[in-house]
């Protein structure tokens, strides 16, 4: 069922309770009974995922497909490790310099495991009819830097522009197929994660991530499908640079602090943030959870386009009675 | 070229990130018989804390910092090729032994880290990453380091920072090494829970920190 998602923003706003959505999904495994191998190889567990997801936390207010950073990178040939215990990485670059970059092919959707969390993206989309389904995906700049190194490619701004933009490019055209591929299976959004971008100067990122993410969000963002820009780097300058790429929605970590970004937002785009994943929701203890997120909440008062989230992907691990916390927290707010 | 030219040379060749100027210039520096110490020191280190303080700053970002200790480095390798290692040791403010835990192969930080360090007058020990616990413990004491610095940016990688500390204990040399670790997940909280030394939050904190565990482990 297609969401009319320019509503479903509106509604948020609108709402006098405060909404949440956080990248949750690989915690909820244990409950599920699954493990992340065979999620992020199966769209079928990943959808059962999923719905253990919603159905034991119905707040959330849309469902989001696992975040597997690794699947656009393995599908250009790249290696992946896989573990049962953390979210898969890539073990080494692929791309080593310009050669390399111009022969490397724009693989099809077929190619990897593009199809798992399609798939998975579509039975939750026909599944749950009451909130939007939402498809993770790798940024273009984040995705050059799996394929061609992290080190190198922060560096090839100054040493080898050239290089990166065609890497860039490339990137670019596998990202708007996946994404279209997406609003295809019926979900309503992809929450789109730059990362690494968040590393760069304002006039770098406008260069080699936001007008890149422009012809993502251009290609594929319509009243039924909406883009969520995710940096969890130190990106208080970059706000606007993040905004010009015409995004709907803006998600960040806990680098940053909220009061300094709200402010840079136009108030009829969704921000979405920033309660820390490690040190609060997998190191803390369920009081601190619930401090942190009554701290934040009473501090975006003002600002009625902020959603609560993770300031990035929950990780495996995370106590459940933690995520609960979380919950539990948001509700005592939103009662008072 | 008088000594003061060449050392504001090296400098701004660390402050411009640029390689082939820094090469030049720590040929010249070698040509006109300055101490290599004193050609760090007083020109390079200079350049990367222009660099940090402008980073913290939130004025330079990471590729600038990256790009500056790659000049930096080009440098010192040409300054420090005539030197011993016995000469090297003797103008060290200190042997640290720097990798990236177990199972983790994010290094940004950690490379960050060690050409701050370097910069600071620190011998450099670089393991590199995804470093198994017991390889760390056996170089540390086969180097005699005096501090152990480590990275995690996983939540699943920061137990071998644990590990560490357990071998050491195990090995009966842990009162040989200060530890200390940082990255994203980790915690001045974290550090107490396992026993660690110190926590960096950032770049600039840890050599803060290597500087005073090792006036300590001096003083001890």
């Amino acid at each position: 069922m297609k969401i009319n998602m320019t509503n479903w923003a509106q509604t948020i706003i609108e709402a006098k309770e405060v909404k949440c959505l956080p990248v949750l999904f690989f915690p909820c495994l244990p409950l599920a009974g699954k493990g992340v191998i065979e999620v992020v190889n199966d769209g079928q567990a990943q959808f059962q995922t999923m719905k253990t997801v919603i159905e034991t936390f119905p707040d959330m207010i849309g469902a989001m497909t696992g975040m597997d950073l690794t699947s656009e990178a393995e599908a250009f040939g790249s290696v992946v490790r896989f573990k049962d215990t953390e979210a898969p990485t890539v073990t080494m670059e692929l791309v080593t310099g310009r050669e390399s970059a111009e022969n490397l092919q724009v693989p099809s959707l077929d190619k990897g495991r593009a199809k798992v969390f399609l798939q998975a993206a579509e039975l939750a989309a026909k599944h749950f009819t009451d909130r939007p389904t939402f498809g993770g995906m790798l940024g273009p700049f984040s995705l050059t830097a799996v394929l061609m190194g992290l080190e190198k490619t922060l560096k090839a701004p100054k040493k080898d522009p050239a290089t990166l933009h065609i890497l860039l490019n490339k990137c670019v055209q596998y990202s708007i197929k996946y994404a279209q591929a997406f609003k295809a299976a019926g979900a309503s959004g992809v929450l789109l994660a730059e990362p690494t971008a968040g590393l760069l100067s304002a006039d770098w990122c406008d260069e080699y991530s936001s007008q890149y993410v422009k012809k993502i969000v251009d290609a594929v963002q319509d009243d039924e499908f909406f883009i969520v820009h995710h940096d969890c780097g130190r990106v208080t300058k970059l706000v606007n640079s993040m905004v010009s790429t015409g995004a709907k929605g803006y998600h960040f970590g806990n680098a940053v602090n909220m009061l300094d970004i709200l402010p840079q937002i136009p108030g009829n785009f969704l921000v979405f943030g920033n309660i820390d994943p490690s040190r609060v929701l997998h190191e803390g203890t369920p009081e601190k959870v619930k401090q942190a997120i009554l701290t934040l909440l009473e501090q975006m008062k003002p600002y009625p386009n902020f959603v609560l989230s993770s300031g990035c992907d929950i990780p495996p691990g995370v106590p459940i009675a933690n995520l609960k916390a979380f919950f539990d927290a948001l509700a005592e707010f939103n009662q008072k | 070229m008088e000594k003061q030219q060449i050392l504001a040379k090296l400098q701004k060749a660390v402050e411009e990130m640029e390689n082939d100027l820094a090469e030049e210039a720590a040929n010249e520096a070698v040509a006109a018989g300055i101490n290599p110490q004193e050609a760090i020191s007083e020109g390079l280190a200079k350049g990367m804390q222009t660099l940090s303080q402008l980073f913290d700053d939130g004025d330079v970002f990471v590729p600038q910092l990256l790009l500056a200790a790659e000049a930096f480095e080009a440098a010192v390798d040409i300054i420090t090729a005539a030197m011993s290692a016995e000469e090297k040791s003797q103008a060290s403010q200190g042997k640290v032994l720097i990798h990236t835990v177990q199972g983790d192969i994010h290094d940004i930080g950690k490379n960050i880290v060690k050409t701050m360090l370097a910069a600071s007058g620190f011998e450099i020990i670089d393991l590199g990453r995804d470093v198994a616990v017991e390889e760390v413990v056996k170089q540390a004491i086969e180097h005699k380091v005096d501090i152990i610095a480590g990275s995690a940016l996983m939540t699943t990688t920061m137990p071998a920072q644990r590990d560490i500390i357990s071998v050491l204990k195990e090995e009966g040399v842990r009162d040989q090494f200060k530890v200390m670790y940082g990255g994203a997940p980790v915690s001045q909280e974290w550090i107490e829970k396992i026993g660690a030394d110190a926590y960096g939050e950032t770049a600039t904190e840890a050599i803060a920190k290597a500087i005073a565990l090792m006036a300590e482990k001096r003083g001890a």
